[in-house]
């Protein structure tokens, strides 16, 4: 299995790679937030990113797309610049950053999914509305078509954005703890989206809080205290002795 | 050419200016820019000096392109400082603006043969406005404040149609805008060019201090009053122009400063809205948050009944207040809703019993 994949994507000459991360290091102001993080993401994996607060989980992800400046080193999607791959990464950030009451319904958030796909000055078209009315039924909110986002529950709010994610049809997809404070039936249709997501071969990235659901949701972890402590799939990696040193305030003062 | 009162070609400036202002203003309340686009319609008076001192004159395009070229200045200090991570945004403003102002504000002093005078950079001049009248090959085509203001009207309709798209999807979330590619920054900085050529073009009719009130109120009220972002624009500028003629009429009727009228009337109207809207308003709210404690205290008088009677105890309707700790008006008032309601009778010594439906009620009360 491993094998032919690994043939196949040499015929196609293409890198193997979703996410190369080199050396990378981002600080604001005096203290660095991520410190010489190396780290390579595999394919069609669903990959936790786990540490206490203030590791620099949301950063992380933020750098990859350069929503944050990077003070040094270098990230790879697929082996070109981010800046070259926009269209193979869609980002789901957390439900905290916009302004819900802002005049405008569900089906429309998740339109503009499509925007990147439709370019500068094309407008969406009915084609957009259909395919982003499919999005926000995959995840269970047909019905809501119309509500303005701020009438939404929160569980309702985050499963819109990931609808306005699958809508963009990446091969990469990096979300900011979608499942934080959410109700069962998100938890439920999340996963059960990424689970099909993963079938596809896309790979997913996911801030995580739960330490207590990782090992059943996700294949791979990324623990994370500022510097990368250990990476890998979740047998190797998701290990007491690595979460002690993860959640260790030593670690972070040892950065300084 | 067909002569057109004075009255209309002020109505008509006023009613201009309202529409243009309140159009692009629509997004800078969506992006929290309020005090940004004070700052620009201050600043804009730097440039407007600079250009009158070079051309010599209050020729339009110098004037424009001085005041856009200050208005950027300022947004590019403001962001500048901002993102320097040692100031917050207000604190970045209320540096930046006053000091490019107050520049301008000695070279309008010390100007005194170019044509601009405080009291006119403050609170604008459009009683004047009828006397500026614009040249083509000599031939006198009109008012000049109604031609330069119909082409910015034009240019402002223009600009939201065609970047209407990349203008929401870059308020909205601006993270999700920079992951399709369509740079939100340069989207910021094209709004922030249509604002400052609207407060340069607003200044020589309402002045530096009112433009604000013409971004931000009408839009603000469009804001409690719709869920829809078009329609949300629509109903600002449509706020936006009756304020204007209301204004207009007010300052007429009372003999008082005409921009000053349509900023207050303005401002009054919001009020209203602010009182009276349908969903966001106030009396809603308060309407909405008694309904909740009635619903609340309902819930409360039929479980105490419920939890009495099983405990074997008689609840009368007389000491309701004393249980609950209520005042007899309010106790005597859900008493008497109850029993209308059926969900409690009383008896002949005074006592009150759930009926069957008021039980069932009493039930989904306890357990939700």
């Amino acid at each position: 299995m491993m094998e032919q994949k690994s043939v196949r994507k040499n015929m196609n000459n293409e890198q193997t790679i979703p996410i190369e991360i080199k050396n990378l290091s981002v600080t604001y102001r005096a203290e660095p937030a991520l410190w010489n993080i190396d780290l390579n993401l595999p394919e069609g994996k669903l990959i936790a990113i786990v540490g206490p607060n203030g590791a620099g989980k949301s950063t992380l992800i933020k750098a990859v797309m350069g929503l944050v400046p990077i003070t040094a080193g270098k990230v790879s999607i697929y082996g070109k610049q981010y800046s070259k791959q926009r269209s193979k990464v869609a980002y789901v950030p957390q439900r905290g950053t916009v302004d819900w009451d802002f005049p405008t319904d569900a089906l429309d958030v998740v339109e503009m999914g499509l925007y990147g796909k439709l370019g500068w000055l094309r407008r969406p078209n009915s084609q957009t509305r259909e395919k982003a009315r499919e999005c926000l039924a995959k995840v269970g909110l047909k019905d809501y078509a119309d509500r303005q986002i701020g009438q939404l529950s929160g569980g309702q709010q985050q499963r819109v954005f990931v609808a306005r994610a699958l809508a963009q049809d990446p091969q990469i997809f990096l979300m900011d703890e979608p499942l934080n404070g959410v109700d069962a039936i998100t938890e439920e249709t999340i996963l059960s989206i990424l689970e099909d997501l993963k079938k596809e071969g896309k790979t997913i990235v996911m801030v995580h809080h739960d330490l207590q659901t990782v090992d059943k949701y996700f294949d791979w972890v990324v623990l994370l205290n500022r510097n990368l402590i250990s990476a890998g799939p979740i047998k190797e990696v998701f290990t007491k002795e690595n979460l002690d040193i993860a959640y260790q305030e030593k670690q972070r003062m040892s950065i300084q | 050419m067909i002569e057109i009162s004075n009255d209309l070609i002020i109505i008509g400036t006023a009613i201009l200016v309202a529409a243009n202002c309140a159009s692009i203003g629509t997004f800078l309340v969506l992006r929290q820019m309020a005090m940004m686009s004070d700052a620009i319609s201050h600043a804009v008076l730097l440039g407007i000096v600079i250009a009158v001192f070079m051309v010599g004159g209050r020729e339009t395009i110098p004037v424009i392109v001085g005041g856009v070229l200050s208005g950027i200045l300022t947004v590019s200090i403001v962001e500048m400082l901002y993102r320097s991570g040692k100031l917050k945004k207000d604190s970045s403003i209320g540096i930046v603006f006053p000091f490019l102002f107050a520049i301008g504000v000695i070279l309008v002093t010390q100007a005194g043969n170019v044509h601009i005078d405080v009291q006119h950079v403050l609170y604008g001049s459009i009683e004047f406005v009828p006397f500026d009248t614009l040249y083509l090959d000599e031939v006198n085509i009109g008012s000049k404040s109604l031609w330069v203001l119909g082409v910015l009207a034009i240019a402002n309709i223009a600009f939201i149609a065609i970047l209407y798209k990349e203008l929401k999807i870059s308020t909205f979330d601006a993270s999700v805008a920079v992951s399709v590619g369509l740079m939100p920054m340069l989207v910021h900085y094209l709004l922030m060019i249509m604002v400052a050529t609207t407060a340069v073009v607003a200044f020589e009719s309402v002045g530096a201090i009112l433009v604000i009130a013409f971004f931000i109120v009408p839009a603000s009220g469009a804001y409690l009053l719709t869920e829809r972002l078009s329609h949300m624009m629509v109903l600002s500028v449509t706020l936006g122009i009756i304020s204007a003629i209301a204004g207009y009429l007010f300052a007429v009727l009372f003999d008082v400063s005409i921009a000053g009228s349509m900023a207050t009337i303005s401002g009054a109207i919001f009020g209203l809205i602010w009182v009276f809207a349908p969903n966001r308003g106030l009396i809603n709210r308060w309407r909405r948050i008694s309904k909740q404690r009635f619903e609340i205290d309902l819930a409360i008088v039929l479980t105490f009944i419920h939890d009495e009677i099983n405990a074997n105890r008689q609840v009368s309707a007389s000491t309701l207040s004393n249980d609950l700790g209520w005042t007899i008006d309010y106790s005597k008032k859900l008493s008497e809703f109850i029993q209308e309601k059926k969900f409690v009778e009383q008896d002949v010594q005074g006592n009150l019993n759930l009926t069957i439906l008021g039980q069932k009620k009493a039930k989904y009360y306890s357990t939700s």
